[in-house]
């Protein structure tokens, strides 16, 4: 016989049980539907208000990151820019690798500060002094048209400049190759060797006990699961990186955070510890090489630039970022042994720094550390002087 | 640890989760030390300071008190010794502000005054005074929590009970939801919840997660993405144009609101996450149709207590308009005092008064020519005439903020004067026009006013319904809608609707609200699409809150 209250409890708590059998069940309906309508829903948000869309690159096992290609670039960091990389993965208009006829081509590397993400396209230097050279042509370029293509990448050293040179540019056979460099990329050059595991992963670059230049691939190697373009996971987020909104407010937010929340930080520094740990890889191999000496590092990629450019018969010019104002010695002994080598191995040298200081109001020409639209004016000027007033050699080159 | 940071939110989720499952006698003293934990994170200097002020008026509430039961107010000589503990602690709680805040404001102002008049003089020696300005630390939020702790010595005095385990003075004192930038909390209303032992309860929990996330993104992706297009504005005034001027003038009421407001939300949301309630702040203030509306909907908690602890004692309103006028001119000046330790706030505060004393004239005058004009007295009933007033009240705050924004009377001199094209360069930059347009907030403030509005409105409805509702069934026969005072009801309610497009948004509008109650699914996904969405429209760099300052 049933005792009639158990019977109660027990009809009770099998109804309770179902009826949060169902709650859960209703919930993780709920969620299947909800998770990918709020996913569409904030792309297409985010997508309107052009937010997560300053994704610009992606991880190269050669040259440590390449510019995403056909990417729609909202920039805001600093400055303002609306436009799409280029299906060549260039900051620029499209162009043809074959060089259309009667066309005089100038290739402009760099880095940020040449890729101009702060201004639009129209106002960057490159585009400006393609528009300045086909008003008024240099007359050595008398009934040609000029074609000014930017390969500018955001934190390019000059060796990562040299090798998208060999990978890329040398394809579009310019008859200019122009190169600007900024005070960053001397010490981008080099591995800083007591801390190799601070290290971004690019190529570095130190001479050898004969004074070759060497390339050292230590880093990438070290970093290849990450880099690798071969891997699924690393394809899934190069795709992440050039398709989803969310993925780029993820990884500002990631890069913000890591930088000015101390908690986060140390949470992120904690499980990156615990990854490395659980992975077992093996630490960071030192150099077998003593630190490098920077400018003189600087100096032979220079200088392997201006060769492998003449190889080509290409026109070399070096151009050197201004100073924004601060004394520094080294820089200015840097910008000396530069000259001194334009002079000696005979390749163009322009220092935008006494063009800015002709400028009424030089700070005018810098947003926060990149150029404004008038400091992309007047670098365009200084260029367009140049080329005016010096002779070009306007030997028709092939592609390689 | 700002509330606009990831710490303050990883904070959050601890003290939540810790809270809820610990044990009910634990809570205080683990809100109270979180508290501390939090307002030492700036400064661990600033843990020492609350807590010595935490003791002092503890004492002196219990001291007043003792002399109040001790001595009856009725005999005169006796109540005195209350009085004096009062007017012991006044000066304590008040001079401990003087000295943080206004030390430097008043030895500056001297030493103008006096060099300025040296120079008059043709004295050369004051050229080369030194600066008299002292190094003094000024305490996060002390502004606000002397205000609690006065607030609290003047009602003991008035006849509350004080507050007898030091350990809920102490959360009173520091809690942290609301430490740095109130609101200005009541202690009875605190003591009560405390006394009640709050509960978890999922519809506080849902109301403080929606706050949470209000006010992040009002913070965030609002006020903090209006600040440098501001201070574009008003860092190059000079070549501003006239649309540049008025957009930095307005764009700083709207960031000042985003940011207090917003800083406010998370504060009240956090609280309620607790099971606590503070007081509300804001109203909807930029729909005020005079500027007495706007200080009902404006920093609600200052208002009142600058009513209740300043305006009443110096007589209120009962001697007469002149007084009235003159107890509003004090009030508010030293409100404008409040907010820092400088002139220009000072003149803000005069600005207002002087704003709330001919808003009030203007009302009666009308009001009283109403009483015989009948073509002015159906005016006064009109949209018209209330929607100009909200845009001549708008138009006042632009020029109030001006004062609250400008460095300087200098500034606020070529500010205005742009306002309406006096002084403009010819070659005005656009600069801050530009920014605007390049900035996300052209979709996403007009997308929050109109979410703030319809949200106001569904509220609003919600609530008259609910009332109505509650009227017809205390009619007698009122289920079957017979009563005559239930069918004049029921007409109200039909005049009171809108046109059906409207009608269809708040129905809308209220499914939504409904849905985010009932369904976690729901509340889950929104608030990670918020959070996603926030973050994304959050500038590179983190700001404090204006009112950080005060």
């Amino acid at each position: 016989m049933i005792n009639t209250q158990d019977k109660i409890a027990t009809t009770t708590e099998t109804q309770t049980k179902a009826q949060s059998n169902a709650r859960h069940n209703r919930f993780w309906l709920q969620m299947a539907l909800m998770v990918p309508l709020s996913i569409i829903a904030l792309e297409l948000t985010l997508g309107a208000l052009g937010v997560g869309q300053q994704e610009i690159v992606q991880p190269d096992p050669v040259l440590g990151c390449v510019h995403l290609k056909d990417k729609m670039v909202t920039w805001r960091l600093e400055g303002y820019s609306h436009e799409k990389l280029s299906s060549q993965g260039l900051r620029d208009t499209e162009h043809s690798l074959v060089k259309p006829a009667n066309t005089y081509r100038i290739a402009v590397l760099g880095d940020s500060s040449t890729e101009g993400l702060q201004v639009s396209m129209d106002e960057t230097y490159t585009k400006r002094l393609q528009n300045l050279l086909n008003q008024k042509l240099p007359p050595d370029l008398a009934g040609k048209n000029v074609e000014v293509i930017n390969f500018g990448c955001s934190s390019y050293s000059t060796g990562q400049e040299l090798m998208l040179f060999r990978e890329q540019v040398k394809k579009f056979a310019p008859d200019m190759t122009v190169v600007l460099l900024c005070k960053g990329d001397i010490l981008e050059n080099t591995l800083d060797v007591l801390h190799p595991g601070k290290a971004e992963p690019r190529p570095y670059f130190y001479l050898d006990q004969t004074g070759n230049l060497q390339c050292d691939n230590g880093i990438l190697k070290a970093n290849h699961d990450k880099l690798a373009n071969d891997k699924p996971v690393n394809q899934l987020f190069n795709w992440l990186r050039a398709h989803s909104n969310i993925y780029g407010v993820a990884s500002k937010a990631n890069f913000s955070l890591f930088l000015v929340d101390k908690t986060y930080y140390r949470i992120a520094h904690f499980i990156q510890t615990i990854i490395q740990k659980a992975s077992g890889k093996e630490a960071l191999m030192q150099p077998s090489y003593p630190m490098p000496d920077k400018r003189a590092v600087s100096q032979a990629l220079i200088s392997q630039f201006k060769k492998e450019t003449s190889a080509i018969g290409s026109d070399f010019i070096l151009m050197l970022f201004p100073g924004m104002g601060l004394k520094d010695d080294d820089w200015a002994q840097t910008v000396d042994a530069l000259k001194t080598q334009a002079a000696t191995q005979s390749f163009g040298f322009i220092d935008l720094q006494p063009v800015i200081q002709k400028v009424k109001d030089p700070n005018s020409l810098f947003l926060q550390f990149h150029f404004s639209k008038g400091g992309h004016e007047v670098t365009a000027g200084a260029l367009a002087d140049y080329l005016t007033t010096h002779k070009l050699n306007t030997q028709t080159k092939t592609a390689q | 640890m700002l509330f606009n940071s990831f710490s303050y939110l990883a904070f959050l989720v601890v003290v939540f989760a810790l809270y809820w499952t610990m044990p009910d006698r634990f809570r205080r003293l683990f809100l109270a030390l979180a508290s501390y934990v939090f307002y030492m994170s700036w400064k661990p200097e600033y843990g020492l300071l609350i807590l010595a002020l935490t003791v002092v008026n503890y004492f002196l509430g219990l001291k007043i008190a003792s002399a109040m039961q001790n001595a009856p107010p009725v005999e005169s000589g006796k109540a005195s010794l209350a009085k004096k503990w009062l007017v012991l602690g006044l000066v304590f709680n008040i001079g401990c502000l003087c000295f943080f805040k206004y030390t430097n404001f008043i030895l500056m102002s001297l030493f103008t005054a006096i060099t300025t008049g040296g120079k008059l003089a043709h004295m050369p020696q004051v050229e080369t005074w030194q600066s008299p300005a002292i190094n003094i630390l000024l305490p996060l939020g002390i502004s606000f929590f002397t205000f609690e702790f006065i607030h609290y010595i003047v009602d003991i005095h008035r006849g509350s009970k004080p507050v007898k385990n030091f350990l809920d003075f102490t959360l009173f004192a520091s809690f942290f939801p609301s430490q740095i930038a109130g609101p200005i909390k009541r202690f009875q209303d605190f003591m009560f919840q405390l006394q009640e032992k709050p509960v978890f309860k999922q519809a506080q929990f849902n109301a403080g997660l929606y706050l949470v996330l209000q006010g992040f993104f009002k913070k965030v992706a609002l006020g903090d993405n209006i600040g440098p297009i501001v201070a574009q504005g008003f860092d190059h005034l000079s070549t501003c144009s006239v649309l540049d001027t008025w957009i930095a003038v307005a764009g700083f009421g709207f960031q000042i609101f985003f940011d207090f407001s917003g800083y406010t939300d998370i504060g009240i949301g956090s609280a309620l996450l607790l099971g606590y309630k503070v007081p509300e702040n804001f109203n909807m203030p930029f729909i005020a149709c005079c500027l007495t509306d706007f200080w009902r909907r404006w920093h609600i908690s200052l208002s009142t207590w600058l009513r209740d602890y300043l305006f009443f004692p110096l007589g209120g309103s009962r001697n007469g308009p002149w007084q009235t006028r003159r107890n509003t001119l004090i009030v508010m000046a030293l409100g404008g005092l409040w907010h820092g330790a400088a002139w220009t706030y000072v003149a803000w505060g005069i600005l207002h008064g002087v704003g709330l004393v001919l808003s009030k004239d203007w009302q009666t005058f009308t009001a009283r020519l109403a009483e015989t004009n009948p073509w002015l007295k159906a005016l006064r009933a009109t949209a018209f005439w209330h929607c100009g007033g909200v845009l001549f009240t708008w138009l006042f705050l632009c020029q109030t903020f001006i004062v609250f924004r400008a460095q300087n009377f200098g500034d606020v001199l070529i500010c205005a004067g742009k306002l309406f094209g006096i002084g403009v360069a010819e070659t005005g930059t656009g600069l801050v026009t530009t920014a605007l347009l390049q900035s996300t907030l052209m979709l996403t403030v007009p997308a929050y006013l109109i979410f703030a509005c319809v949200r106001y409105w569904t509220i609003k409805r919600a609530k008259e319904a609910a009332k109505l509702k509650a009227l017809l069934l205390a009619q007698p026969g009122a289920d079957v809608a017979q009563g005559e005072s239930a069918q004049a009801q029921v007409a109200e309610l039909k005049a009171t609707q809108k046109p059906l497009a409207v009608e269809a948004v708040l129905n809308a509008s209220q499914k939504l609200r409904d849905f985010w109650s009932e369904s976690a699914a729901f509340r889950w996904c929104s608030a990670i699409s918020l959070t996603t969405l926030i973050s994304g429209l959050a500038p590179g760099q983190l700001s404090p809150f204006i009112y950080f300052q005060f």
